[in-house]
C-alpha cells in the first residue's frame, strides 16, 4: 500500500513542480535544546555491529552531528551482556566484536549510560528493547527498467504469512556494495492489501540510472536484503521518511517530530532484525 | 431516534396548519397586502434581495432567495420604489385598498453607463436588513475581477472578501473567520457541493457563466441554515432567459465556455445550459515525450436548468451541475467530481405565505489508479452520496413580523475508500473502509419582529439531529486511542444526537443611513473532512460524528456598525466577532487517514477560539466600483496530544488580510479593473534542530505553527475592450486581458528545509513559489 501511495505522491508531486520555480531563502530559525540521538541496527549477519550516540544540532549548523564519546553502551540478550566499545576515529560509534550475530526470535536491550546531555552533572540512561522477528522466504527477485523513469526496479515474489500483520524493510545491494544507504532509499511496505498472499513480483526498489552508484550494467550482481521489522520500526522509518520529504501544501502532512523507541526523550531507534537475501545477475535490458 | 422524528414532524405539520389557518384570515381587517415578483426585464429572471422602500413610511422590505416580496400596509396611496443594484429603479404609484399583487420587471442599466443611477434612501438596504456578516457578489461583480489564467471565479472573488482568506497560492480552499476548511457549506441550488477544486484547486467547480448570484453568510447563520461551523456560502444558478433565446462564449488562455439560454414558451418556461472544458490538454498530443502524448489533464463542467411557471402561485424548477477532473498517464489516473441534482417547487399559499419544497441529490467521486506493473496496480475510490428534502416556508405575519420556519433532513452515504487490484496480476487483495449512512435532520422556526420603527428583534431556534446507520465493524478506542474491540451495527442506529441551535439578533437605527447590529447564533457540524495537509486535498474524504467523534459546536458573538454615506454610493461597515468551538478536532502526527479503517483513532480532539475585527468599505459611484476590506483576526487551538497539549495557531490564524478592489469604467468600450491583497503568511512549523539518521537528516520541531510564511502580496490587473456599438448588430463581443500578480512577487507556495545537493552536510531554506506574472488573453461572445 505504501508503495502505491508514493508513487501516486510522485506523479502529483511531478505536475506541480512541473510549474513552480524553487529558490534559496533566507529564514531565520529558532534555536533548540540539545538532545541525544541514538540510532542502531542489530542484524542476523555475522559482523561487527554499532550504534550511533549522538547529539542534536541547530538545523542550520553544517558540521554534522558531534558523538558522544565515553559513554557506557550495552547490549544484552539471549542471556548474555556485551559491551560495545567506541571506535576509535569516529567519536560516538560504539562497536561490537566482529563475530556477533542477533538471533531470530530473541529479544535484545540496548542501554546507554554515562551521558549527561543536559550538563546538570548527573548521568542519563537511554534503553530500547527490539524483538528479531522470524525470516522471510524469498522465491526470486527479477529487474526491470522503466524508460519513463530512467529507472530500474527490483521486483520481489515471496510469500506473506497471513497469521501476522507483517512489515518489511528492503535494503539493494550492488555488487556488495549498499547502494541504499540512506534512510529516504529504502523501501518499506506493511501486507495489508496482500495479506497472506504471494507478492507476485510487486517492485519494491527504484534506482534511477541518472546516479552513477545506483547504475546497473549487464554483469553487475544486484541483491535485494528483506527483513521483517516490527510495527515500531515500520512507523520510524515511515515518519522519517515524511519528515525529511519534500513538503507540499496539499499533499504534505503538518511536520512533526518523529517518535523512536528510545526511553528519556532521546531521538533514534534501536531495531534487531533479519536479513534474508536473493541475488541476480543483471542481463541487458529489453528495449521496450 | 423515531421518537424524535415524529415528534420533529408533527411540530412542523402543526406550525404549517397554524400559519395556512392564519394566511387565509386576516385578523387586521383594516390591513391590506402588496405582494409580488420582482424580475429582470431583459431575461425574466426573479432578482434576489432587491429593494422595495414605501417612499410615505420611509420602510420596506427585500425580496426572498426567489424573488418574492409581500407587504403589509394600510389602505392609502404610496409611492412604492423597486430597486437593486444596477438596475433602474422604478417607482410606482398604488393606490391601495385591496390586496394587490405587483409583479416588477426591472431594466438593467449595465448597458449604458450615463444611466447608472445612485437613488437616494431606497437603497441602503445594508443598513436596515437584519442580516449581519454577509456579502453577495453577483456574477456580473465577478466577471470584472481579474482572474488567474482569465478564469474568472465566484470562490476566488470570495476570498477578496473581509473575514474569507485563501489558504494556499491560487488554492479554492477558504477559511471563514479562522474556521476550517470543511467548515464551510457550499450549496448550489440547494444541493451541497462537498469538493469545490478543478485541477487541485487552481479553479473552482463553478462556471460564473451559469451562476446568478452567491450570497456568503460568515456568521449570523440564518436559522435554515445548519450544519457547518463558519459558513454558508449559497450560490445560484441563472434561471434561463423568458423572453428570447440569447448565449454567451468565451475562449481563454485554458478553457474554453458556452451558455444557450432561453424560452420554452415565453414568460412560461426557460431553460440554460452551460458547458466549460479546458482545452490546453490538446497540445500534450503534439508532444514528442512520449508520456505526455499519451498523458490526460483537463476538467470540465456542465450545468443545466430548466424552469416553468404554472401560474403566479406555482413555479418548478430543475437543475443539475456535473462536472470532472481527469489526470492521467500511462501509469496512473486521477479522476474526481461533483454531480448535484435539484428539482424545486415554489407555491404560494397565500399572498402572506410562501414555500419551498427542494429534493436535491449530491454525489463526490474519487477515483484512483496507479498501474507501475501489474502486480503493484491498484485502483481505490471514494466518494459520498446525499439525498436531502427540504420544506420552507415564510410566513409575512404581520406588517412587523415574519416567520420562517420549515424542515429539512438528509441522508448520507458515505463510501470512505476501497482498493482493489486493477489488473489481474495484482497482488492486492480487497482493502475496504466500511461504508455506512447517516441520517441528519433539522426544523426550524425564526421570526424577524420590528418591535419599535428603529428596531427590529430576530430570534430563532434550530434543533437538528444526526444518526449513524448501517456500519460493520464500528471500532472503540480507550483513553490512549488504542483500538479496544468493535461492534456490528449492521441495519442499526448508533452514534446518536441532538442539539438546540439558539439563533439571536438586533438591528438598531440611528439614522436612515446607519444601524448597530448584534448576532448570536449557535452551529454543529456534524461532518468533516479527512485531512492533515491545511490546503485540502483533491482526495476529499468525510467522515462523520460517531460514537467515538462528538460533533463539532461554535457559538458566535458578532457586532456591528453599518453607515451609507453619499446618497448611499458608499456603504461602511465595521464588524467584530468571537468564536467559541468546542470539539474541535484535529489529527495526531503523521496519522494515517485516507484508505484506514480505524481512521478514528487517528483523531484527536479539544476546543478552539477565534475573534476579530472587518472593516469595508464598498464604493459603487457613477464610474468608479469596488469595495476596500481589511480584516484583523487571530484563532487558536488546544487539542489533547498535540503540540504537548500546549495552545497553538490554528492552521488558517492570518491577523492581517487587505484586499483593494477597483472597476474603473474609461469609456463606453474599456473598464479597467484591479484587486491588491496583502496578507500575514499562514502559521508555518519550522524546524529548530536536526539529527542525522541513517544518513538522513531528520528534522527537530520545538512546537507547532510557531513560525509563519512570508508575507503576501499581489496585484493582479485587467483590461476589458468591449466591441463598437453597432444598431445591425445584434452580438456583443469584448477582449479581457489581464495579468495576474502584475509585479511578480514571488509568493512562497511551499518553504522547505533540505540538504545542500554540493555542500553534503548542510542544510538550507528554500521556497518554492507557483506564478511569476501570469498574463492572459480571453474572448467573450454575448448574443
Amino acid at each position: 500500500m505504501k508503495l502505491t501511495n508514493k508513487s501516486l505522491t510522485i506523479y502529483i508531486t511531478l505536475l506541480f513542480l512541473s510549474f513552480s520555480c524553487t529558490e534559496e531563502i533566507d529564514i531565520k530559525l529558532d534555536k533548540c535544546y540539545d538532545r541525544v540521538v541514538i540510532f542502531g541496527e542489530l542484524t542476523t549477519d555475522l559482523k561487527t555491529h554499532y550504534v550511533m550516540v549522538s547529539k542534536s544540532t541547530d538545523y542550520y549548523n553544517p558540521n554534522g552531528m558531534p558523538g558522544i564519546s565515553n559513554a557506557e553502551v550495552t547490549l544484552s540478550g539471549d542471556n548474555n551482556t556485551i559491551e560495545l566499545f567506541e571506535n576509535d576515529s569516529v567519536a560516538g560509534k560504539y562497536e561490537t566484536p566482529g563475530d556477533f550475530a542477533g538471533i531470530v526470535g530473541k529479544s535484545y536491550k540496548l542501554s546507554v549510560k554515562n551521558v549527561d546531555i543536559d550538563n546538570n552533572g548527573l548521568y542519563e540512561i537511554y534503553e530500547a528493547t527490539s524483538e528479531i522477528l522470524p525470516a522471510v522466504v524469498i522465491d526470486s527477485i527479477q529487474l526491470k527498467y522503466w524508460p519513463i523513469f530512467e529507472a530500474v526496479t527490483i521486483k520481489l515474489w515471496g510469500t506473506d504469512n497471513a497469521d501476522t500483520e507483517n512489515f518489511y524493510l528492503m535494503k539493494a545491494r550492488k555488487n556488495g556494495v549498499l547502494i541504499t544507504d540512506t534512510l529516504s532509499e529504502w523501501s518499506i511496505t506493511d501486507d495489508e492489501l496482500f495479506n497472506g498472499r504471494n507478492t507476485s513480483g510487486i517492485d519494491v526498489i527504484l534506482l534511477y540510472q541518472d546516479i552513477e552508484e545506483k547504475v546497473i550494467r549487464p554483469g553487475d550482481i544486484v541483491e535485494l536484503e528483506v527483513s521483517n521489522i516490527s510495527k515500531e520500526y515500520y512507523h520510524f522509518i515511515e515518519e522519517c521518511m515524511i519528515a525529511s520529504d519534500f513538503q507540499i501544501p496539499l499533499f504534505s502532512k503538518t511536520p512533526a517530530n518523529v517518535k523512536g523507541n528510545i526511553s528519556n526523550g532521546a531521538i533514534g531507534f534501536f531495531a534487531a532484525y533479519n536479513i534474508s537475501r536473493k541475488s541476480i545477475v543483471a542481463t541487458p535490458f529489453k528495449q521496450q | 431516534m423515531k421518537n424524535l422524528l415524529f415528534s420533529i414532524l408533527l411540530t412542523c405539520s402543526q406550525l404549517i396548519a397554524y400559519a395556512d389557518k392564519y394566511s387565509d384570515i386576516d385578523n387586521d381587517k383594516t390591513r391590506v397586502i402588496l405582494s409580488g415578483y420582482i424580475r429582470n426585464s431583459s431575461n425574466g429572471e426573479e432578482l434576489i434581495g432587491a429593494t422595495i422602500f414605501v417612499n410615505e413610511l420611509k420602510s420596506g422590505t427585500v425580496s426572498n432567495v426567489y424573488g418574492y416580496y409581500s407587504l403589509n400596509l394600510k389602505p392609502g396611496d404610496y409611492n412604492i420604489i423597486y430597486s437593486f443594484m444596477g438596475f433602474k429603479s422604478v417607482t410606482k404609484k398604488i393606490q391601495l385598498n385591496q390586496n394587490q399583487i405587483i409583479n416588477i420587471e426591472l431594466e438593467p442599466t449595465s448597458q449604458t453607463l450615463q444611466e447608472v443611477m445612485i437613488t437616494g434612501e431606497s437603497l441602503n438596504a445594508n443598513v436596515v436588513r437584519t442580516e449581519m456578516s454577509v456579502s453577495k457578489i453577483d456574477s456580473k461583480t465577478i466577471e470584472k475581477i481579474p482572474a488567474l489564467m482569465g478564469e474568472v471565479d465566484v470562490i476566488k472573488a470570495m476570498q477578496l472578501l473581509p473575514g474569507v482568506s485563501s489558504v494556499s497560492e491560487g488554492g479554492s480552499g477558504f477559511s471563514v473567520r479562522g474556521g476550517g476548511i470543511d467548515q464551510n457549506l457550499l450549496i448550489l441550488d440547494e444541493a451541497n457541493v462537498y469538493n469545490v477544486s478543478h485541477l487541485m484547486g487552481f479553479f473552482s467547480v463553478f462556471n460564473n457563466d451559469a451562476l446568478k448570484d452567491l450570497k456568503l453568510y460568515k456568521g449570523d447563520i440564518p436559522a435554515e441554515y445548519g450544519g457547518r461551523l463558519s459558513s454558508v456560502v449559497d450560490i445560484r444558478m441563472k434561471e434561463g432567459n423568458m423572453k428570447k433565446l440569447s448565449g454567451s462564449g468565451g475562449i481563454g488562455s485554458i478553457s474554453g465556455r458556452a451558455v444557450i439560454e432561453g424560452p420554452l414558451w415565453e414568460d412560461r418556461t426557460s431553460f440554460i445550459v452551460a458547458g466549460r472544458r479546458t482545452w490546453a490538454d490538446l497540445f500534450l498530443f503534439f508532444s514528442n515525450d512520449s508520456m505526455l502524448q499519451k498523458s490526460k489533464l483537463f476538467f470540465y463542467d456542465f450545468n443545466a436548468k430548466i424552469n416553468h411557471k404554472i401560474n403566479d402561485n406555482n413555479r418548478i424548477y430543475f437543475s443539475g451541475y456535473f462536472g470532472r477532473d481527469i489526470m492521467s498517464q500511462p501509469f496512473g489516473k486521477i479522476m474526481f467530481g461533483n454531480k448535484t441534482l435539484t428539482a424545486r417547487w415554489n407555491h404560494l399559499f397565500s399572498q402572506k405565505l410562501f414555500s419551498n419544497i427542494a429534493i436535491t441529490y449530491s454525489n463526490y467521486y474519487n477515483y484512483l489508479s496507479s498501474k507501475m506493473s501489474e502486480a503493484n496496480s491498484i485502483i481505490w475510490t471514494s466518494g459520498m452520496n446525499d439525498l436531502s428534502a427540504k420544506f420552507d416556508l415564510g410566513y409575512y405575519a404581520t406588517p412587523n413580523i415574519t416567520l420562517k420556519y420549515g424542515f429539512n433532513g438528509i441522508l448520507h452515504d458515505f463510501q470512505p475508500g476501497y482498493a482493489r487490484g486493477a489488473e489481474a496480476g495484482s497482488i492486492a487483495n480487497d482493502y475496504q473502509v466500511p461504508t455506512k449512512q447517516a441520517i441528519e435532520i433539522a426544523t426550524y422556526v425564526s421570526s424577524e419582529h420590528r418591535v419599535l420603527p428603529v428596531l427590529t428583534l430576530k430570534y430563532g431556534l434550530r434543533v437538528s439531529g444526526f444518526a449513524n446507520y448501517n456500519c460493520k465493524p464500528v471500532y472503540s478506542f480507550n483513553d490512549q486511542y488504542q483500538e479496544i474491540g468493535m461492534k456490528d451495527y449492521s441495519n442499526k442506529f448508533y452514534g446518536t444526537y441532538m442539539h438546540f441551535e439558539p439563533r439571536l439578533g438586533f438591528v438598531y437605527l440611528l439614522s436612515e443611513t446607519s444601524s448597530i447590529k448584534g448576532s448570536y447564533s449557535r452551529n454543529t457540524q456534524y461532518l468533516q473532512l479527512a485531512q492533515n495537509s491545511n490546503a485540502g486535498t483533491p482526495i476529499d474524504v468525510w467522515f462523520s460524528a460517531s460514537n467515538n467523534i462528538k460533533p463539532q459546536l461554535c457559538d458566535q458573538f458578532g457586532l456591528g456598525y453599518f453607515h451609507n454615506f453619499l446618497g448611499n454610493g458608499i456603504e461602511t461597515s465595521i464588524e467584530a466577532f468571537y468564536k467559541d468551538m468546542t470539539n474541535t478536532i484535529d489529527f495526531r502526527d503523521f496519522g494515517q487517514l485516507l484508505l484506514n479503517q480505524k481512521i478514528e483513532g487517528e483523531l484527536r480532539y479539544g476546543s478552539s477560539y477565534s475573534y476579530g475585527v472587518e472593516f469595508m468599505l464598498k464604493y459603487n459611484l457613477d464610474k468608479f466600483s469596488g469595495w476596500i476590506s481589511y480584516t484583523y483576526s487571530r484563532s487558536k487551538r488546544i487539542i489533547d496530544d498535540i503540540n504537548d497539549g500546549k495552545v497553538f495557531l490554528a492552521p488558517y490564524d492570518k491577523p492581517h488580510d487587505i484586499a483593494i478592489v477597483g472597476t474603473y469604467i474609461l469609456s463606453k468600450r474599456v473598464e479597467i479593473s484591479g484587486n491588491w491583497v496583502f496578507s500575514s503568511g499562514l502559521p508555518a512549523t519550522y524546524p529548530a534542530g536536526k539529527a542525522i539518521i541513517a544518513g538522513q537528516t531528520i528534522p527537530i520541531y520545538t512546537g507547532r505553527n510557531q513560525q509563519r510564511m512570508p508575507t503576501y502580496h499581489r496585484l493582479d490587473v485587467s483590461v476589458i475592450l468591449k466591441n463598437k456599438q453597432k444598431t445591425n448588430r445584434n452580438w456583443q463581443g469584448e477582449w479581457n486581458f489581464s495579468l495576474y500578480n502584475a509585479y511578480s512577487r514571488k509568493n512562497a507556495w511551499a518553504i522547505n528545509f533540505v540538504d545542500d545537493e554540493d555542500n553534503p552536510g548542510k542544510t538550507k531554506a528554500v521556497m518554492t513559489y507557483l506564478y511569476p506574472i501570469v498574463p492572459s488573453i480571453s474572448y467573450n461572445l454575448k448574443f
